[in-house]
């Protein structure tokens, strides 16, 4: 049998009293690449990698809460030492809820993949081809890496998949009362599920590219609607939030066969809405969940449809207040409605549009085609409700404030509402308006406020002139980077030349409004860095205009390349930006991906400048997004607000020496100080000024070659001069010869590194920088 | 209305051990008591004001006085240095925090590990995660909050307070610790 799992011949003659079963038949798999050394890899067996990881990167806990409250010998109070019942430790502790995170971020990603593989099967079939077209060949970097499979046709995500959800069983057991109980181990299982998570997402968006015909990479793609303002309220409105294109598509379907295009207005919020794009560019984004009370409250939507993931959980409550009627699409959101999914289709609508306020209907084409007729025959009946007080009523609701300051502590963001109030008493509605921008939109303030007022809806129409206002262009998310881009830009971005790949991602929990995400791709964008983004950060870039009228997406160009301003897609979308660090591996540098994660995770780590910016992260998913860039070598910055939930980092010393150590393959694989690049794996910034700073120094790799360590180096010095007033006091650390310090300070420089008695880094002349953390390689890439 | 010793940050009830609260006397106390104190201030100095007088004023008063090494965290630095004030260091505050878990440490002027942190105008659910990590991981180390917020994993933090009570507290503290 040896023979047999080694692909050997054996003669079938030779065996006796043997019953033979035949199973699925399994076609020889093509050998397109030989495989790596961890194809599919186990719970267990990239540990070895992982370590190295957290050895430099230390994990760093800040625990949200003190208490383990998961069994019933609980609460179990861990403060300072104290152990649970079941022998738990505080670290060990916070590193578990982080593994539950990482598992429901890493669920919710598969569960959508699982979703739209059965849907678009049974649409199209398992024999639909994969194919981005002449400009992709490799069409799927992460599922190659990580399981060693090529898909070629859509049934072959399904093994992908069948992969995702094996490892994410096993990696939620370990979080088990009585299982894990090392931090580091929790660490690991961390990583390991998140990089999963990263699978799951690749998986999915490659099937709804597939299935829906989304732009493949086009760095041309449409410019389309967004914002509060967009909506023409004139038509029948359909609403659809959540992050599953499914039953969207079917409404654009059902709109086209009906012949109705263009008489309904088919809009979204969350990264529906951007998917919906992709798909119908006349479709419009109405805005994140951050928006999703301003929209449901203002009246706009004729039906509400909810598909998956970040939804308001208090949808239905919040729709009956305007009268809209609500389908729950998708098996994860049934809200307590009937479900009408084998019901007439006749019968389910003249419910609806007859004052029922939902239905649970788990058929997506139904859906489309019950969602379009609601919206038509109710929209006539709705026109003018809305959930909010009139403008002349606010001054009377602001003077029952009895000034308790309890909304301003249930704010996420400290917003000074009770100082708006005194204000908005005598008549001036400016401070209320001001709040709108950092508003989160989470309407805590209502449920705590003790005179029963809702501070989210006075802002919002204190703040409707300027709601009204809000219409903007974002470029429809394009999806993958083309190899054709990667050849382009691989040796920049490896030698530095391009200073940088920024990806602003994730969710819209901004300590100070979407407005910062903008201004922090503004600056890199034209400092000539690579600038992506992905779901709600995309949403929010556009969400700004320069004084020419232009957002960033009308000003920068779409393709991947140096000073670019690029919508990758949705959530799920993020799996590119990964895929585009692997690409540069394995088109520019032709390592061979397959089964080969650790190789090509320690080539991002050292030598492709990618840096993710999750400003507003709020979710479980952004939680497994960021720790799994970190499984690839890839850091992320969060905003404030991810110090909280989130409660662990991985952070590097750059005053222990000794931690920035690795193997200058070139060289000679003796240990080689390559300094303190990337800094950190995962870290929390306080302020925008800090984030951009610490972007810039994060850009930073070992193998940047002088002139790209010049750029890299130039930038990070401008920045932390121009935001925090003086020179940063590490950068010596990140100059290895002379000729890397910029020219303009050259001497002025020179002396000060003379002062502090720097040496140049010993490098034979003619030398490259050649660095791995793996010592199977330190005396060769074979 | 808020009581004293609440959470400013309503919801974010850590566990069973809380601080207690401070005032004036009682912090410029612990200040001139430590061996190897640090002054940590935060974004919020640069947002601050006072009639006339912002945070940073009183940042810097407070650093002058008790001659405490201070640590410019978020990009408070530029502040610092247009008002001629030197801190002693410019770090992120994820960085600083970092280090003073670190019992090996030695400290920002490298005379060893710190005994005391003193936090001021800090983001507070940031400075709040900040001395959750110090709370657990740092024994060796106390901790005091001047802001008009109560932190609950600080071991000694100001109360909840109103702009014009939080103004007198600095007062008294900028005045203790110039006078004793």
């Amino acid at each position: 049998m040896e023979e047999l799992k080694k692909g050997g011949i054996f003669s079938i003659s030779d065996l006796k009293n043997v019953r033979i079963s035949i199973g699925e038949i399994v076609e020889e798999a093509e050998e397109w690449e030989p495989m790596g050394p961890h194809p599919m890899p186990g719970i267990a067996t990239l540990r070895n990698w992982d370590f190295k990881l957290l050895n430099r990167y230390k994990p760093f806990y800040a625990p949200f809460c003190d208490m383990c409250c998961l069994c019933t010998y609980g609460k179990c109070d861990l403060t300072c030492g104290k152990k649970g019942a079941c022998g738990i430790k505080i670290d060990a502790q916070q590193a578990r809820i982080v593994l539950i995170a990482c598992c429901i971020g890493t669920a919710a990603h598969a569960g959508h993949a699982r979703h739209l593989i059965d849907h678009l099967i049974e649409k199209y079939g398992r024999d639909l081809p994969i194919d981005f077209g002449p400009y992709i060949d490799i069409e799927a970097p992460i599922i190659r890496t990580v399981t060693g499979i090529r898909p070629r046709r859509l049934g072959d995500l399904e093994d992908a998949l069948d992969y995702v959800e094996m490892e994410l069983t096993n990696c939620l057991s370990a979080a088990h009362t009585g299982q894990e109980g090392a931090f580091i181990d929790f660490e690991s299982k961390n990583l390991h599920v998140s990089m999963i998570d990263n699978l799951a997402k690749e998986i999915a968006d490659i099937a709804q590219i597939e299935g829906y015909k989304f732009p493949k990479g086009d760095p041309d793609a449409p410019l389309v609607e967004i914002g509060l303002g967009v909506v023409d309220k004139s038509k029948p409105v359909v609403l659809c939030i959540g992050h599953n294109v499914a039953p969207g598509a079917e409404m654009v379907d059902y709109l086209s066969e009906r012949g109705v295009e263009g008489k309904v207005e088919v809009c979204g919020m969350c990264c529906t809405a951007i998917d919906i794009t992709r798909y119908e560019p006349r479709a419009k984004i109405v805005g994140h969940i951050a928006q999703q009370l301003y929209a449901i409250r203002s009246g706009i939507a004729d039906v509400i449809v909810v598909d998956e993931q970040c939804v308001r959980t208090d949808v239905i409550e919040e729709a009956m207040k305007v009268k809209t009627p609500v389908i729950a699409s998708n098996d994860k959101i049934c809200y307590g409605l009937p479900d009408r999914t084998d019901d007439a289709t006749e019968e389910v609508i003249n419910d609806l549009v007859n004052g029922a306020p939902g239905a649970l209907i788990l058929d997506a084409e139904k859906v489309g085609e019950v969602a379009v007729e609601v919206a038509l025959q109710v929209s006539p009946k709705r026109a003018h409700f809305k959930a909010l007080p009139d403008r002349g009523e606010l001054k009377k609701l602001a003077e029952s404030c009895v000034q308790c300051d309890e909304c301003r502590r249930a704010c996420p963001n400290d917003l000074h509402i009770p100082d708006a109030m005194v204000a908005a008493a005598k008549g001036s509605f400016d401070k209320l308006a001001e709040l709108y921008e950092a508003c989160v939109g989470c309407a805590k303030c209502e449920s705590i406020c003790r005179a029963e007022l809702s501070p989210l809806s006075m802002i919002n129409v204190a703040a409707d002139y300027k709601i009204k206002e809000e219409k903007y262009k974002v470029r429809a998310g394009r999806g993958p980077v083309l190899d054709t881009e990667i050849r382009n830009v691989g040796a920049p971005i490896v030698f530095g030349d391009i200073p940088g790949v920024i990806a602003y991602v994730g969710c819209p929990n901004y300590p100070k409004g979407g407005k910062e995400v903008a201004e922090m791709a503004d600056e890199f964008a034209k400092r000539g860095y690579i600038v992506v983004a992905t779901g709600c950060s995309a949403m929010d870039i556009a969400r700004y205009k320069d004084e020419e009228g232009k957002t960033l997406y009308e000003k920068y160009t779409g393709a991947f390349d140096r000073g670019c301003m690029v919508n990758i897609g949705s959530c799920v979308s993020n799996a590119h930006v990964i895929g585009a660090a692997i690409k540069i591996a394995g088109i520019f540098a032709r390592r061979k991906l397959r089964g080969n994660f650790e190789e090509i995770a320690d080539y991002i780590l050292n030598r492709v400048g990618a840096c993710g910016v999750a400003w507003g992260a709020m979710s479980q998913k952004a939680a497994s997004i960021a720790t799994g860039c970190n499984r690839w070598g890839i850091p992320v910055i969060l905003g404030p607000h991810g110090s909280k939930a989130y409660r662990r980092l991985y952070l590097g010393r750059k005053d222990k020496e000794e931690d920035w150590y690795a193997y200058n393959v070139k060289v000679g694989g003796e240990p080689f100080y390559f300094g303190p690049a990337p800094e950190h794996l995962i870290y929390a910034a306080e302020t925008k000024e800090e984030a951009m700073v610490m972007t810039a120094k994060l850009c930073i790799r070992p193998s940047d070659n002088p002139r790209g360590r010049l750029i890299k180096l130039s930038n990070y010095i401008d920045l932390h001069e121009r935001l925090l007033g003086t020179m940063p006091d590490d950068w010596h650390l990140f100059v290895r010869d002379e000729s890397e310090l910029p020219p303009a300070r050259r001497k002025e420089l020179k002396m000060e590194l003379e002062k502090i008695g720097w040496k140049p880094a010993k490098m034979p002349p003619g030398k490259i920088f050649d660095p791995t953390n793996l010592e199977r390689f330190r005396n060769g890439w074979k | 209305m808020v009581e004293k010793d609440d959470p400013w940050d309503i919801a974010n009830v850590p566990g069973p051990r809380r601080g207690e609260i401070s005032t004036p006397a009682i912090a410029a106390r612990a200040i001139k008591d430590a061996k190897r104190p640090l002054f940590i201030v935060g974004s919020l100095a640069l947002e601050t004001e006072f009639n006339g007088k912002s945070l940073m004023d009183y940042a810097i008063e407070i650093a002058k006085e008790s001659k405490m090494p201070t640590v410019a965290v978020a990009h408070t630095l530029k502040e610092f240095l247009e008002k001629e004030f030197q801190p002693d260091a410019s770090m992120p505050i994820i960085n600083i925090i970092d280090r003073l878990r670190d019992s090996d440490w030695k400290g920002v002027k490298g005379e060893g590990q710190h005994d005391l942190v003193v936090f001021l105008g800090v983001l507070y659910y940031i400075g709040s995660q900040g001395l959750s990590t110090l709370k657990h991981f740092a024994p060796w180390l106390k901790t005091i909050t001047l802001c008009r917020f109560f932190y609950p994993n600080a071991d000694k933090s100001f109360p909840n307070m109103s702009d014009e009570e939080w103004e007198r507290y600095l007062n008294e503290l900028v005045e203790k610790l110039r006078r004793d």
